[in-house]
């Protein structure tokens, strides 16, 4: 069944038409179509800017499958976060060539240079700030979230395990990243409160029109977690562009993004644990761009881009030393 | 002996080409990917000046640690004594304060900056 009548199925409509849209920019690991529906009859009815996401050719094990991050979404919406509205899912290859999902397209740009250069946004922290609160409410057990397991040891023990294992999958040895893994092992933290953790919730991958947040994307690796991985993510060295001296993702001070996720969650945030995970979180970071890097080396997927994310490397690692005091 | 201009000037006139001239004229998505040619070629050239090594002192300094094996060549040595103290890290064997943990800080600190100025010589640390 070709995607028009997968749309119409879905949507309960008489009849639907498809204009073909571009591949959009962003997303190194996925791939995003965007599409514009004309649908007639049933509750959908009229025109809609829509974006189809697929896997890319080649992804990175932290990836989370297609259903999964469709569930994520949906989860996401529930709960009050601004996210694109999920339509649709569609796990048969045979409609659009491979598996995808439809969601409703935003206004606006997740570009973190661009978004970075506009300078000091506090309201926009804040904002966001109450959006990851809101994410972070959502906390285990929940039925349609099963597939997100369940923390086998603490959250920190769990991700050092796992990204010792994904750099026994390497084929050179990378010290600084094991220093900064040891560090990690004997400055582990005791267990704290599990929440639904976003794990890629960083300047880059929200959208923004004129100054305004439109939406969070990119759920393909939310887990369940110790909320300060995300605070810590936002707020880490490699995601501020533009803007490093501005802590909280290159747009705020961290205070003003500390502050406002008190507030909304309740929760106190604690500097210490944000430390630690930001240390983990550029050890995570420089996994996955070895991961990205390897995706091209392995001649799995031509991209000069994967290629480039393998020379980010040394920013990351320098920032490893920096909070593990090694540099001085 | 090879000619002039050398690989080095080669491709700092390739790369000022691209940047200066062809990447105006194109699409954004094309300037993307002038920029990220722009920036493979910078790196390419910057490892070039360098020699085979990003940081020369890189393996006297895990000779230090480790000690020579006379027959090996530089390469493998490097890859060999890389893998030993990346494992020796990871099982803790630097982990007291004191001498070696000091050496093995100061090795993972000149390796890091040699590459970062490879890589990204306008990051500020």
């Amino acid at each position: 069944m070709p995607l028009g009548p997968f749309i119409r199925d879905a949507a309960g409509a008489d009849s639907v038409t498809i204009e073909d849209g571009d591949l959009l920019t962003g997303g190194a690991i996925q791939e995003n179509r965007a599409l514009t529906v004309i649908v007639h009859g049933g509750a959908f009815d009229g025109r809609h800017d829509l974006v189809l996401r697929a896997e890319a050719a080649a992804t990175i094990s932290e990836s989370r499958p297609l259903d999964q991050q469709f569930a994520l979404l949906n989860a996401a919406q529930a709960a009050g976060v601004t996210v694109p509205r999920p339509l649709w899912h569609c796990g048969d290859a045979s409609v659009a060539g491979k598996p995808f999902y439809l969601m409703e397209r935003i206004s606006g740009s997740a570009l973190g240079n661009r978004i970075t250069r506009a300078g000091a946004q506090p309201a926009l922290a804040e904002t966001l700030a109450r959006e990851l609160s809101r994410i972070h409410a959502i906390q285990p057990p929940q039925a349609e979230l099963g597939f997100l397991g369940t923390i086998r040891s603490t959250p920190a023990v769990d991700a050092i395990a796992t990204y010792r294992a994904y750099l026994d999958e390497m084929p050179e040895p990378h010290p600084v990243l094991e220093w900064t893994l040891r560090w990690l092992e004997t400055n582990a933290p005791v267990m704290g409160e599990t929440v639904l953790c976003h794990r890629d919730f960083r300047t880059g991958n929200y959208m923004v029109d004129e100054g305004e947040l439109t939406g969070v994307l990119d759920w393909e690796f939310a887990g369940w977690g110790d909320p300060h991985e995300d605070i810590a993510w936002f707020c880490a060295r490699c995601w501020r562009f533009a803007g490093p001296r501005l802590e909280a993702g290159g747009i705020a001070d961290r205070q003003t993004f500390y502050r406002a996720y008190e507030q909304a969650s309740g929760r106190s945030v604690d500097p210490g644990l944000v430390h630690f995970w930001e240390t983990m979180a550029h050890v995570r970071w420089a996994v996955i761009a070895l991961q990205q890097a390897m995706r091209h080396r392995s001649g799995d997927e031509f991209s000069l881009e994967l290629a480039l994310i393998g020379r980010r490397i040394a920013e990351i690692e320098h920032e490893c030393l920096n909070l593990t005091g090694a540099l001085s | 002996m090879r000619n002039r201009p050398d690989a080095r000037e080669l491709l700092d006139a390739a790369e000022r080409t691209l940047s200066g001239e062809v990447a105006p004229d194109l699409s954004n998505r094309q300037r993307y990917n002038v920029a990220l040619i722009a920036s493979a070629l910078g790196i390419a050239g910057r490892e070039l000046d360098g020699g085979p090594m990003a940081w020369p002192e890189e393996l006297a300094a895990l000779k230090e640690l480790y000690g020579a094996d006379g027959l090996e060549s530089d390469e493998k040595a490097l890859h060999r004594l890389n893998r030993k103290f990346a494992a020796d890290l990871r099982a803790g064997v630097y982990d007291a304060p004191g001498k070696e943990r000091k050496a093995a800080a100061k090795l993972l600190r000149g390796d890091v900056l040699a590459r970062l100025a490879e890589d990204s010589p306008r990051y500020s640390k």
